[in-house]
C-alpha cells in the first residue's frame, strides 16, 4: 500500500515539475487567496565571486541584494540565498563587502547592478586592495 | 470591446494541473485571524468584526505552537502566513510576532485598512521581515470614506500605500471592492493610483456574506458586473497598471482576459487558516460551518492531511444553478466562500457566455 502511495506521489511531483518547466503557466504556482495578500515568488539568487586580477574565487565576502544580505562566499567563491521577487523586470543592486578583513585577502567593496534575468547565475569580480594602496 | 478568445487546450491543461495540485495538497498559504478588533466599521465587512470584540486576541504563542508540525514538514520560506483580522495593526505585538515567524522560517504579510500604518510602523514591520501587504481602497475619497465610515480612512490608506509601494523587496497590492457607488469611479481611481506610484491593483465584488448580506446596494447588478470585467480586460490590454480580478469566481468568457491564470479556488488545497478561536479552516471568509478542527485540540497537519475533503472533492457543489451547467468542470462550483453550507447552491454565479 505504501509503495503505491509513494509511486503516486512521485508521479504527481513529476507532473508538477513538467507544468512548472514546460508550460507557460508558471503563474499558476503564484496564487493568492481572495482575501489575502500576494505571496510573491521566492527567487534563489546564486553565483560566484572572483578576484579581478588573478581570476581565483574569493572566500569570506558578504553578498547583498536590494540591501538584504543573502550569503557569504564559500572557499570556491560560491554564494546562494533566497529573496522575495518584487519587480521581476527591473535590475537589481548588488553589493559585495569584505567582512573577514585580511583573512582571505582584503577586497574593495563592489557596488554593481545585475539584470533580474541573470540573478541565478552571477559572476562578480572584486578588486584586491594591496598593502601599499 | 472584444473579449479574448477562449483557449480550450489551455483550459484542458489547466484542469490537469488543478487536479494534480489538489492531489498534492501542499499547505503553503496560511491565514492567521489574530484579532477580531477593528478600528473601522465598514458597511461591507465579510467578517462582521467589531471595535471591541467579545473574543480576545489569540495569544501568539498558541499560534506558534500550532505551526510546529508545518515547520517540520515544509522547507524554510515555502509557507507564507497571512495575518488578518479584524485589523492586525491593532495588535501591538505584531512586529514581534512577525519577527518570530521569520526566525522560524515562515514568510509573512498583512491585510490592512491602513489606518494605523505610518512611517514608524512601516519601518518596524519591514525590519521584522514583512514580505507582503494588501491595503484596501474602495473608491475615490468620498466613496471610500462613506463605505469605511471614517473621514480619514482614504487619506491614511493612501499614505500607507505610498510608503509600501516605494519600498523595494516588498510585495503589495491594493484591493478595491467594487459596488454600485464606485463602479463609475474606476477609471479615475486608476489614474489616482498611478499618480501615486501604485502599480498592483486587484478588484473584488462584495460577496453577500457578513455585514454585506443585508445591504443590497453593495451588490453589483449583472450588467455592472460585466462592465467591471470589461474594465479589467481593457486595462490589462492598456498595460499601464497590473490589474487582476480576484479569485472569487469563474467568469466564463472573461477567464482569459481578467487574470494571470484561470479561476482556481485553492481553499483547503493550498490555503488553510487558524481562526480567532483556534478553529482550523481555509479562507477566513468561508462560512464557519466548514471548520475542520481546532488547534487547541488537534494537530494542524493531521487535520490538513486527513480532513478538508469537502473542499477537495467539490462534486457536492453540482446543485442549484450549477446542476446542469456545462462549464462546471472548469468552474467547480465557484469559490468556497460563496457557499453558505455544504450541499447549498452557490450564492452568486459570475459566468458570462
Amino acid at each position: 500500500m505504501k509503495i503505491i502511495e509513494r509511486i503516486r506521489s512521485k508521479k504527481q511531483r513529476i507532473l508538477r515539475a513538467i507544468f512548472g518547466t514546460f508550460s507557460a503557466t508558471a503563474l499558476m504556482f503564484t496564487f493568492q487567496a481572495c482575501y489575502g495578500m500576494p505571496p510573491g515568488t521566492l527567487i534563489q539568487p546564486r553565483g560566484q565571486v572572483f578576484d579581478a586580477e588573478t581570476g581565483e574565487p574569493v572566500e569570506g565576502l558578504q553578498v547583498t541584494l536590494w540591501g538584504n544580505p543573502i550569503d557569504t562566499t564559500d572557499h570556491e567563491g560560491y554564494f546562494a540565498g533566497n529573496l522575495e521577487e518584487f519587480y521581476p523586470n527591473l535590475d537589481c543592486r548588488v553589493q559585495v563587502v569584505d567582512i573577514d578583513s585580511t583573512e582571505n585577502g582584503l577586497y574593495e567593496r563592489l557596488d554593481t547592478t545585475v539584470y533580474a534575468s541573470q540573478l541565478q547565475d552571477m559572476e562578480l569580480k572584486v578588486q584586491r586592495l594591496h598593502e601599499d594602496s | 470591446m472584444k473579449t479574448p478568445k477562449r483557449a480550450p487546450f489551455k483550459r484542458w491543461l489547466f484542469r490537469i494541473f488543478r487536479k494534480n495540485e489538489t492531489a498534492i495538497r501542499e499547505l503553503n498559504y496560511l491565514f492567521w485571524e489574530c484579532t477580531w478588533r477593528c478600528n473601522l466599521s465598514c458597511r461591507h465587512c465579510g467578517s462582521d468584526c467589531q471595535s471591541e470584540a467579545h473574543v480576545p486576541d489569540m495569544p501568539f504563542i498558541d499560534f506558534l505552537r500550532a505551526l510546529k508540525p508545518l515547520e517540520k514538514r515544509y522547507p524554510r520560506d515555502t509557507v507564507i502566513i497571512a495575518i488578518t483580522g479584524g485589523e492586525p495593526l491593532l495588535r501591538k505585538d505584531l512586529a514581534a510576532c512577525g519577527k518570530t515567524l521569520r526566525e522560524h522560517g515562515f514568510r509573512w504579510g498583512i491585510v490592512t485598512n491602513g489606518m494605523l500604518y505610518d512611517e514608524a510602523r512601516h519601518r518596524e514591520l519591514v525590519a521584522a521581515g514583512l514580505s507582503s501587504v494588501t491595503v484596501s481602497l474602495d473608491g475615490l475619497e468620498e466613496t471610500h470614506n462613506w463605505l469605511r465610515g471614517h473621514p480619514e480612512s482614504y487619506r491614511r490608506a493612501m499614505n500607507a500605500l505610498r510608503l509600501i509601494a516605494h519600498t523595494r523587496g516588498l510585495n503589495y497590492d491594493v484591493v478595491t471592492c467594487v459596488h454600485q457607488r464606485n463602479i463609475g469611479e474606476l477609471t479615475q481611481l486608476k489614474e489616482e493610483l498611478l499618480a501615486n506610484g501604485i502599480h498592483n491593483w486587484r478588484l473584488f465584488t462584495i460577496a453577500p456574506i457578513g455585514r454585506a448580506s443585508s445591504n443590497d446596494t453593495l451588490q453589483l447588478t449583472r450588467p455592472q458586473l460585466e462592465e467591471m470585467l470589461q474594465f479589467i480586460a481593457e486595462t490589462r490590454q492598456e498595460g499601464r497598471i497590473n490589474i487582476t480580478f480576484s479569485c472569487e469566481a469563474y467568469t466564463g468568457k472573461y477567464e482569459e482576459g481578467t487574470r494571470d491564470s484561470y479561476f482556481f479556488c485553492r481553499a483547503g488545497i493550498n490555503i488553510g487558516s487558524v481562526l480567532i478561536d483556534g478553529s482550523i479552516s481555509a479562507c477566513p471568509n468561508i462560512n464557519r460551518s466548514f471548520v475542520q478542527g481546532n488547534i487547541y485540540q488537534d494537530d494542524l497537519m493531521e487535520v490538513w492531511d486527513n480532513k478538508f475533503q469537502v473542499m477537495r472533492d467539490r462534486e457536492w457543489m453540482r446543485c442549484g444553478p450549477c446542476a446542469k451547467c456545462k462549464d462546471f468542470k472548469q468552474c467547480l462550483g465557484g469559490a468556497m466562500h460563496l457557499h453558505p453550507t455544504a450541499g447549498q447552491p452557490v450564492l452568486r454565479c459570475y459566468k458570462f457566455s
